[in-house]
């Protein structure tokens, strides 16, 4: 039991971690872009959302308890990116401030949804037996892909912001916080609103 | 400032906004294999438009719009990327035991005999790998006494499948 425990974790993690997983990475880094390293438990509030969110639509899906059509949840997985990139940067003078809106971990639970359905669409064709200890493993490597990308998000945040600092010395120059966020919630809506427009169902 | 560094991140935006537009799907087949005292019997699962696409180019044809996959092509790719070992190293002829195809996937099902016992034997599945450099072959063994599971990743060696 413990071989398929750690061969099914190992799989959910490098779905997530691998580099042409761009949809679920940039949504972390859209989700992530609004905190600061203070902002730690507001972060850790709206990945523990998005994390039900997804299980639960995983779960559902696995199990044929729910059925979504896949080109419908591939092309809803960008449109929760720009969603995301969007509400960043009307948020982002009050995000500058502190305040990161409560209904965040709602709307990451929503998206975690849709998400959800995206790693099930592939898995339910396989599992037609003995599907709980693949999908609880899978789900742990999902979630333990989530915190290295989110460290590599963080880390870079990080860095940026130091470097915007740095440059932006002067009283007239806005705040790096807001740059970096602007740059990234932008950078971020526009590559998902292109793979929207090309997912789009027909 | 500002407009040169929307400026930038649009440029960017657009370039990777081309670049990446395919969904992320989980390129994987998964495999149970059945161990007797002379014989393995290996029940393969493999996404019918992916194992269509690779035994078609395989053999040197066309990848066919209905995902067919003709059951010699099917046998002759098997032999060359699902291959079973004895103790000595030595290849085991693969026979089919049935091919299935429901709407997404290819049931596959191959029989190898071997005359002086499972123990030792080995497997290789590279299967698809030529086609996904992330495919994982997920491989569950039912033995009699506990169930063991093994991923087979591209460039991974052979495995020891003996209960």
């Amino acid at each position: 039991m413990f071989s398929e425990f750690w061969a099914f974790l190992q799989i959910g993690f490098r779905h997530i971690v691998a580099l042409d997983a761009a949809d679920h990475i940039l949504f972390l880094f859209a989700l992530a872009a609004i905190y600061r390293r203070r902002d730690w438990r507001s972060a850790l509030w709206v990945i523990s959302a998005f994390t039900v969110g997804h299980s639960v639509t995983l779960a559902l899906a696995v199990t044929g308890l729910l059925v979504i059509p896949v080109k419908l949840i591939e092309f809803l997985i960008p449109v929760t990116i720009v969603a995301t990139g969007i509400e960043n940067l009307i948020l982002r003078e009050r995000a500058a401030s502190g305040a990161k809106g409560k209904h965040r971990p709602v709307f990451a639970g929503i998206f975690g949804l849709v998400h959800g359905a995206g790693f099930a669409g592939y898995l339910k064709s396989l599992f037609v037996e003995r599907i709980a200890v693949p999908l609880l493993a899978f789900n742990v490597g999902i979630e333990l892909g989530q915190i290295v990308v989110l460290a590599f998000a963080a880390a870079l945040f990080w860095m940026i912001d130091r470097v915007l600092r740095s440059v932006m010395r002067t009283a007239s120059s806005p705040d790096p916080f807001q740059v970096r966020l602007l740059g990234v919630s932008a950078l971020v809506t526009v590559v998902a609103t292109g793979w929207a427009w090309e997912r789009f169902p027909k | 400032m500002k407009r040169r560094l929307l400026t930038a991140v649009g440029a960017v935006a657009f370039a990777a906004a081309g670049t990446v537009a395919n969904a992320h799907p989980i390129h994987t087949t998964l495999t149970k294999v059945t161990i007797e005292e002379r014989s393995f019997t290996f029940n393969v699962r493999a996404f019918a438009d992916d194992f269509s696409t690779t035994v078609a180019r395989f053999a040197g044809r066309t990848p066919p719009a209905d995902s067919s996959a003709p059951l010699a092509d099917v046998l002759r790719y098997a032999q060359q990327y699902f291959t079973v070992v004895d103790a000595s190293g030595k290849p085991v002829m693969l026979e089919s035991c049935g091919v299935k195809r429901t709407n997404e996937l290819y049931w596959l099902c191959f029989k190898v005999t071997m005359v002086g016992g499972t123990k030792g034997a080995r497997l290789r599945n590279q299967m698809l790998t030529e086609l996904h450099a992330d495919q994982v072959n997920i491989v569950q063994l039912e033995p009699p006494s506990a169930r063991r599971t093994m991923l087979f990743t591209k460039g991974s060696l052979p495995a020891s499948i003996s209960g």
